[in-house]
């Protein structure tokens, strides 16, 4: 009996100390940034932000200033607002897209790391057919036959980059369902007479969702910066829709007269795609922490 | 079959003239059988701005001309199916490689005439429909081939029969030589006559017939010829005053020649001159101007030129630098405007069809633009000031239409809609009636690149300002080629375009005719150069008076009258009128000053694009 | 072992559990066949004890496996109180399960990390109680329509098997056209032709024009494509429950696809696609729904809430993008407002659920946790991890009593455990029999574990029985070879003893990919002869109740 209090109480201690060490400030000062970002994105029209879209006649690529903090873009347009519009475009691009593939994917990769055997090959099989499509070909010609004139632009890189993200989505879920499966509380549950459904989705699926939740979170951030890479080619959303990507492509031609036009773009990217690959990776961490110490 | 081959002709075509365009192609005008000769003008560049009227001439003190050097041009990009002049599809960077290895029956003149280069004399017959050159004796091609009568009609041919440039020639019937003269003749009268084939017109430079020959893609040989040849159409043989040394394509791509010391202008030659001076000539291709400018700043480059105004702009009152802006017959930056409707009796005369019906699938019936109210409203709504100060780097001008200053036909009011909100707002509200939309929906298509696209975010805002509810604007950014086809097919609405670059404006009618603007199909797009469309029977009779009227002073009056015409009907929205900048280390000396044997000045930049003979670098050396 | 034949089982008695000529194969990973178990059998009568032993890899724990049908057999008969657990199919299985439970060898995998001992405990009765009310709360009206879309479909089963997929793709042309109203109906058409032209279907444009022609025909088409493929299903499956599911599925998808097309062109920007992206994620959402629905009737209810609820927020979101500046800050505020109580009354009405639920269950999982001699106080909200091995094998013995089984399965209890916590687990398992008159099989790896517990002991090798007796006569007098050694490396009472090295048997075991011939034991046989490599031993009497499968055992006259 002294043995097995001895026990519990360091664990007990491990445990506190990993929770108080693995977020951190940084943690924090990430999950700020992506909340206050995501609030303005979503209350922008009603915050006191300038018209995205205005051109001020004689302030073409002025530099940060009292009115316009972030200066303005080659036209005149304030790049504050243009971000905030932007990251609109971004966040619901990368979100939409990765909720998508987190459903289908996710349910893939629940029912092929369950079910296994023939299950398992066919969809496996469904998985990897669309890792072997290259992305930007198949984006390029989804856009030459479905929306030339841009017109479902955002129709089509969601359904592109969600279809991009089901396979990887997808392989992380078969892989930790099928480990989770393993474990005797599964057999537990068939036995106790529990569905499938129900073994996936209380058994199963709580102890995936962690690491799930994390990827998809380097995923999003995957997808903000593979939008910037399209809008980069001016294939993203058109204009007068902001979007970071597309920011950035229009500052390049004044990069050497006003690099701010690039760099403010690039920034809030650089820092949004920081901020969720970092968050994932704690979470990561810390997931995995308590799982091994199980 | 036959419709898809007439697609595929139709583009090349099409292709060729707009290369030929965008080139800033075209051919003087002014037949003036003695050539003036042009006061120098010592003028400062920024003074020439002032005016309009920046022709890009070197003004810098003159210093006696030294032999050697080697200069190395920075051009902008590179060429498609180099650089045999049927097959080309050649632009400024290639034409000033055809400049530097070969010359043009004729040249264009400081006064914007055109005078004779290779060519001695030219006589036309009394009804202009034919007319006989003679051609200076004694010079002689690189490989050592004579150039007489039978070389340049060889050259013509060659032209006539290509399917790329072959178009542009249709007018002549038929070229006869005799020793030294070469007869053109024409199917109508022409008033300019073979002045066309100058230095701006590809087919204007002669190339050693001999060397011709071993070209495959030669629309003049025989199957059996063709088998056999061997040569390559990138090794130019030329009567000009460099030889070619070598060639490697690609972007960071280089051309070089060498001096040709048998050049006709050049101590062995026959009229004793010393031409050319420097002893190598490279042109390096360096697309970006960013690259192409750290190239100049890193000693890579000792010139290079530019459309690019912001980079212009970055040059003047650099002390370390020579800067020449020009913005002499070059291109004009516009929103074409589709104004397909009604019937074209001028096309349909030609395909029997005197009812043909220019929108048969109503593709464009719901374009606004069709209205005159909605396109003056538009103008209206454009601070083209503001276009050309924001856009342009305050150092181009914003264009009222066609005709650049200092080009026939240009005039200071043209009648063009002026930048006016109020003007702007009553005109929508007649637009809305006649339209009967509300809002007023216009789609724009533009091309992909950066530039285009936020220069349309500003017209799009400046309409927003105007109109505010009233109108709704779609732009839809296309990939740059594929822009032609939809351009060609009147499957637009509004297009940011750039075209009319040239120097006489009777080489520019097929843009703007009636004859030449076919219904709206996507499907198969005919010959519809007229990409705007608009059928306007004053447009045809004054352009009558541009193309076959002798007479200079008539001539010039229907040029302003084709403006005027331009102005009142708004059939295209003027943007800006390009600037070309060249820019050079102060070692290169005479960029720009180039007389004829006759000692007759020449137009110093043509849309950018200027002779290199001239050129020399102080103490012989270009890199210092 | 080697022995075949079903000579020991007492065909007299009526047993509880009987298991015969079992076998289970199945595929290795280099695709060769395993013969993990060839031809077992074994009865258990009630309230008796069987002691299963063998070396690990003799195939005991697939045998336990076998018997609750997870996986199946590859063949045999498994008979539970004279029914036939092989021929059942899933959904008859799973509602025999409660009396067939079984405890596992690794006490803290066996629960679920993440819910607490309470849940662990009462998660047999929630799933069992759950699908009891979902039943008797929509039973009655589903029945009804399910009973109506049965008779449809006996009346048109044969033309609606032809004319459900025709009306199916007519129904999606018609969707197209309806919801291109701003586009011409041959924009759409030529848009479509070329992947259709490529499929190789002009006749579907057929269909397509007449479907969308007239809205009176499309509608006519809407009914029959709705109706007549759940019709097809119904009948075919004949289960009320997949019909009401597939119709939750297949109407949401219409009317979220309809939406979705509807609202394509009609708005523009950023608030078009957020609130399609919302739309398509609803489209998701419903389609797991339902298919929950379709198999877990018990969720129908709970689901249908959940699409309205999510439904009705899409439509919000959707609709609120759309506006502008102050409308839709005061929109925003008042629908925030609306959706904070909506989903505080279902939280609320969800918790209380979850709360009646627990409260129901707490006396069961007190009663249990009690006569498994845990501490109810403070252990009920913890988790698995913060018990040890021998606490969490009696929340295992717990969760495994609270549905009254009649059989349970004790795969290797204790193997995993110490030594002091093994005799504990071992006497609450008997008291546990005692208590609650159990059936146990009992599985273990050695002789001395199960020797106590045990009513009968058997003793398996290599997919096989060797011997089966009551424990006196097998222990005292074992008669097969290889039982007589397992004897012999019984560990003497000495705790320091490590009991895993204790079965010491001369030669590997062999690979159960290639069995040996003849004996399965006869590679490891001290007394070995000629015949044993040729011809099976089968199962012989060799006294009351005791058996053995071996050509020379310990009392027959050739071995002396
Ligand atoms: S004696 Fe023969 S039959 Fe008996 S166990 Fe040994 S090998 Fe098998």
């Amino acid at each position: 009996m002294i043995k097995l209090k001895l026990r519990k109480r360091t664990r007990e201690v491990d445990e506190t100390s990993r929770t108080n060490n693995s977020l951190g400030l940084m943690f924090w000062a990430a999950v700020s940034f992506l909340a206050v970002l995501t609030f303005c994105a979503i209350f922008a029209d009603i915050l006191p932000f300038k018209n995205p879209t205005q051109t001020f006649k004689g302030f073409n690529k002025n530099g940060p200033s009292g009115s316009f903090l972030l200066g303005n873009d080659g036209v005149g347009r304030d790049i504050l607002s243009r971000v905030v519009y932007g990251a609109q475009t971004s966040l619901v691009i990368a979100v939409v897209g990765t909720s998508i593939a987190l459903i289908i994917g996710g349910s893939i990769g629940l029912a092929a790391g369950y079910y296994r055997g023939k299950v398992d090959r066919l969809l496996t099989i469904m998985l990897n057919t669309t890792l072997i499509i290259p992305p930007l070909i198949l984006f390029i010609s989804l856009i030459l036959f479905l929306d030339p004139a841009a017109e479902r632009r955002m129709f089509i890189l969601i359904f592109t980059f969600a279809l991009l993200s089901i396979a990887p989505i997808g392989r992380v879920v078969r892989a930790n369902t099928m480990a989770w499966s393993e474990r005797e509380f599964v057999l537990a549950a068939q036995t106790i007479g529990a569905r499938n459904g129900r073994v996936m989705f209380r058994e199963i699926l709580p102890n995936v969702a962690p690491s799930l939740i994390s990827y998809s979170l380097i995923v999003m951030a995957t997808l903000i910066i593979v939008e910037g890479a399209v809008a980069f080619l001016g294939l993203s959303v058109p204009s007068p829709t902001p979007t970071w990507g597309d920011m950035i492509n229009k500052g390049r031609p004044h990069l050497d007269v006003a690099p701010h036009i690039t760099l403010m773009p690039a920034l809030s990217m650089f820092l949004t795609v920081l901020s969720l690959n970092f968050i994932g990776d704690k979470l990561q961490e810390k997931f995995e922490s308590k799982a091994a110490i199980l | 079959m036959a419709k898809k081959f007439v697609k595929a002709f139709a583009v090349l075509f099409a292709f060729s003239l707009i290369a030929a365009a965008c080139g800033g192609d075209s051919d003087e005008t002014a037949i003036e059988n003695e050539p003036e000769v042009v006061e120098e003008e010592v003028t400062q560049v920024e003074e020439d701005r002032e005016q309009g009227d920046a022709t890009g001439e070197d003004t810098r003190d003159d210093m006696t001309a030294v032999h050697g050097g080697r200069l190395v041009y920075g051009v902008e990009a590179d060429t498609s199916n180099p650089f045999v002049p049927y097959a080309s599809s050649c632009a400024i960077s290639c034409r000033m490689i055809l400049r530097s290895v070969s010359d043009a029956l004729f040249i264009t003149g400081a006064g914007g005439n055109i005078v004779p280069h290779l060519v001695e004399t030219i006589v036309p017959s009394a009804d202009f429909k034919s007319w006989t050159m003679a051609i200076r004796d004694g010079i002689k091609f690189h490989d050592g081939t004579p150039l007489d009568g039978a070389a340049v009609a060889y050259n013509l041919n060659t032209c006539r029969m290509s399917p790329l440039t072959g178009p542009a020639l249709s007018q002549i019937s038929d070229v006869t030589s005799d020793g030294q003269s070469v007869t053109i003749s024409y199917t109508f009268p022409e008033a300019l006559g073979p002045a066309a084939l100058n230095s701006s017109t590809q087919c204007g430079f002669m190339f050693s017939p001999t060397w011709l020959q071993t070209i495959a893609s030669n629309p003049l040989l025989t199957a059996e010829q063709r088998a056999t040849a061997a040569g390559n159409p990138t090794e130019l043989v030329g009567v000009g005053a460099f030889t070619f040394k070598s060639y490697t394509p690609g972007n960071g791509n280089s051309f070089i020649a060498t001096r040709n010391a048998d050049y006709w202008r050049g101590e062995n030659g026959i009229t004793g001159e010393e031409l050319p001076y420097l002893d190598e000539i490279e042109f390096v291709v360096s697309v970006d101007i960013q690259g192409r400018s750290n190239g100049l700043k890193g000693g890579q480059f000792d010139i290079i030129h530019t459309s690019n105004a912001d980079e212009i702009k970055k040059y003047e009152g650099n002390e370390d630098y020579v800067l020449l802006q020009a913005n002499d017959y070059g291109e004009t930056s516009m929103y074409m405007l589709n104004a397909a409707q009604g019937t074209n009796p001028y096309a349909g005369a030609l395909r029997g069809d005197p009812e043909l019906a220019m929108d048969p699938l109503g593709m464009n019936s719901t374009n606004p633009m069709i209205h005159l109210s909605c396109r003056k409203a538009a103008a209206h709504s454009l601070d083209t000031q503001r276009l050309a100060d924001e856009r342009g780097a305050g150092i181009v001008k914003p264009a009222n239409g066609p005709f650049p200053p200092g080009s026939m036909g240009y005039l200071e009011d043209t009648g063009y809609p002026k930048f006016d909100i109020a003007m702007a707002q009553t005109e929508m509200e007649q637009c809305k009636i006649d339209s009967g939309q509300d809002p007023v929906t216009v789609g724009v298509t533009i091309g992909q690149d950066p530039f285009s696209a936020e220069t349309a975010d500003l017209v799009v805002s400046m309409m927003d300002d105007a109109f505010g509810e009233d109108i709704s604007v779609v732009v839809t950014p296309i990939e740059q080629g594929q822009l032609i086809g939809l351009a060609l097919a009147g499957a637009y609405h509004v297009m940011g375009w750039r075209n009319f670059g040239g120097v006489d404006p009777s080489e520019l009618w097929y843009w703007w005719s009636a004859y030449t603007a076919s219904p709206v199909n996507p499907t198969v797009p005919e010959l519809a150069l007229n990409f705007g469309r608009f059928v306007d029977p004053e447009m045809e009779t004054a352009m009558q008076g541009v193309r076959f009227n002798p007479d200079p002073a008539v001539r010039k009056a229907s040029a302003e009258a084709v403006n005027r015409l331009f102005g009142k009907n708004v059939w295209n929205l003027w943007t800006t009128w390009t600037l070309w900048g060249l820019i050079s280390s102060p070692r290169v000396m005479d960029i720009t000053t180039f007389t004829t044997p006759e000692g007759t000045m020449t137009a110093p930049v043509v849309a950018g694009k200027h002779s290199v003979q001239q050129i020399w670098c102080q103490d012989g050396n270009c890199q210092g | 072992m080697a022995g075949s034949g079903n000579l020991h089982l007492r065909e007299q008695e009526k047993p509880l559990l009987r298991v015969e000529d079992l076998v289970v194969n199945f595929l290795s990973a280099g695709g060769e066949t395993v013969q993990a178990v060839s031809g077992f059998s074994i009865d258990v009568l009630e309230g008796e004890t069987l002691g299963l032993v063998g070396e690990s890899g003799c195939g005991k724990s697939t045998t336990a496996r076998a018997i609750i049908q997870s996986p199946k057999p590859t063949a045999g008969s498994i008979q539970l109180d004279g029914v036939e657990l092989t021929e059942l199919d899933d959904e008859e299985m799973r509602r025999t399960r409660p009396i067939l439970q079984m405890i596992f060898q690794d006490p803290i995998s066996s629960l679920n990390p993440r819910r607490t001992i309470r849940d662990v405990v009462a998660e047999p009765l929630y799933v069992w109680w759950e699908e009891e009310t979902g039943r008797l709360a929509i039973a009655s009206w589903f029945e009804k329509t399910g009973n109506l879309f049965q008779k449809i479909s006996s009346k048109f089963s044969r033309p609606a098997r032809i004319l459900a997929p025709l009306a199916w793709l007519s129904l999606i042309f018609w969707l197209v056209s309806e919801a291109s109203d701003e586009r011409s109906l041959e924009t759409w058409l030529s848009w479509l032709k070329t992947p259709a032209q490529f499929i190789g279907f002009p006749v579907l444009f057929i269909l397509a024009a007449m479907a969308a022609a007239l809205s009176v025909v499309g509608a006519v088409w809407l009914v029959l494509a709705v109706i007549l493929p759940f019709g097809v299903i119904s009948g075919k499956f004949g289960s009320v429950t997949n019909t009401v599911g597939l119709t939750g599925l297949f109407t949401s998808l219409f009317a979220v696809v309809f939406l979705f097309f509807r609202t394509w062109s009609s708005l523009g920007g950023v608030a078009h696609w957020l609130s399609s992206g919302i739309l398509l994620l609803a489209v998701g959402f419903l389609a797991v729904w339902s298919l929950l629905a379709c198999r877990e009737p018990s969720r129908a209810g709970s689901s249908a809430l959940a699409v309205l609820v999510f439904m009705l927020f899409a439509i919000q979101v959707f609709y609120i993008v759309g506006l502008d500046g102050n409308t839709k800050l005061a929109v925003f505020s008042l629908s925030a407002a609306v959706d904070g109580i909506l989903y505080w009354l279902i939280a609320r009405r969800y918790k209380l659920a979850r709360a009646q639920m627990r409260q129901r269950a707490e006396p069961e999982v007190k009663r249990v946790l009690e006569a498994v001699g845990m501490e109810v106080e403070g252990s009920l909200e913890r988790k698995p991890h913060e018990f040890s091995g021998g606490q969490a094998q009696r929340i295992s013995i717990a969760r495994a009593l609270i549905l009254n089984p009649k059989v349970v399965i004790c795969d290797e209890p204790v193997s995993a455990l110490d030594v002091s916590v093994q005799a504990q687990i071992l006497n609450l398992l008997e008291d546990m029999k005692a208590a609650y008159g159990l059936t146990l099989v009992f599985i273990a790896h050695d002789l001395a574990v199960v020797k106590n517990i045990s009513d009968r002991v058997a003793v398996m090798y290599l997919g096989k029985i060797c011997e089966v007796g009551p424990p006196e006569l097998l222990y005292s007098a074992p008669q097969h070879p290889y039982t007589r050694l397992l004897i012999d490396a019984i560990p003497r009472p000495d705790p320091e003893f490590d009991q895993r090295n204790a079965v010491r048997i001369e030669g590997e075991l062999p690979s159960p990919l290639a069995p040996p011939s003849g004996c399965r034991f006869r590679t490891r046989c001290p007394n070995v002869q000629a015949k044993c490599s040729t011809e099976e031993p089968q199962m012989k009497e060799v006294a009351s109740g005791h058996y053995v499968a071996c050509h020379y055992p310990a009392d027959s006259e050739l071995n002396q």
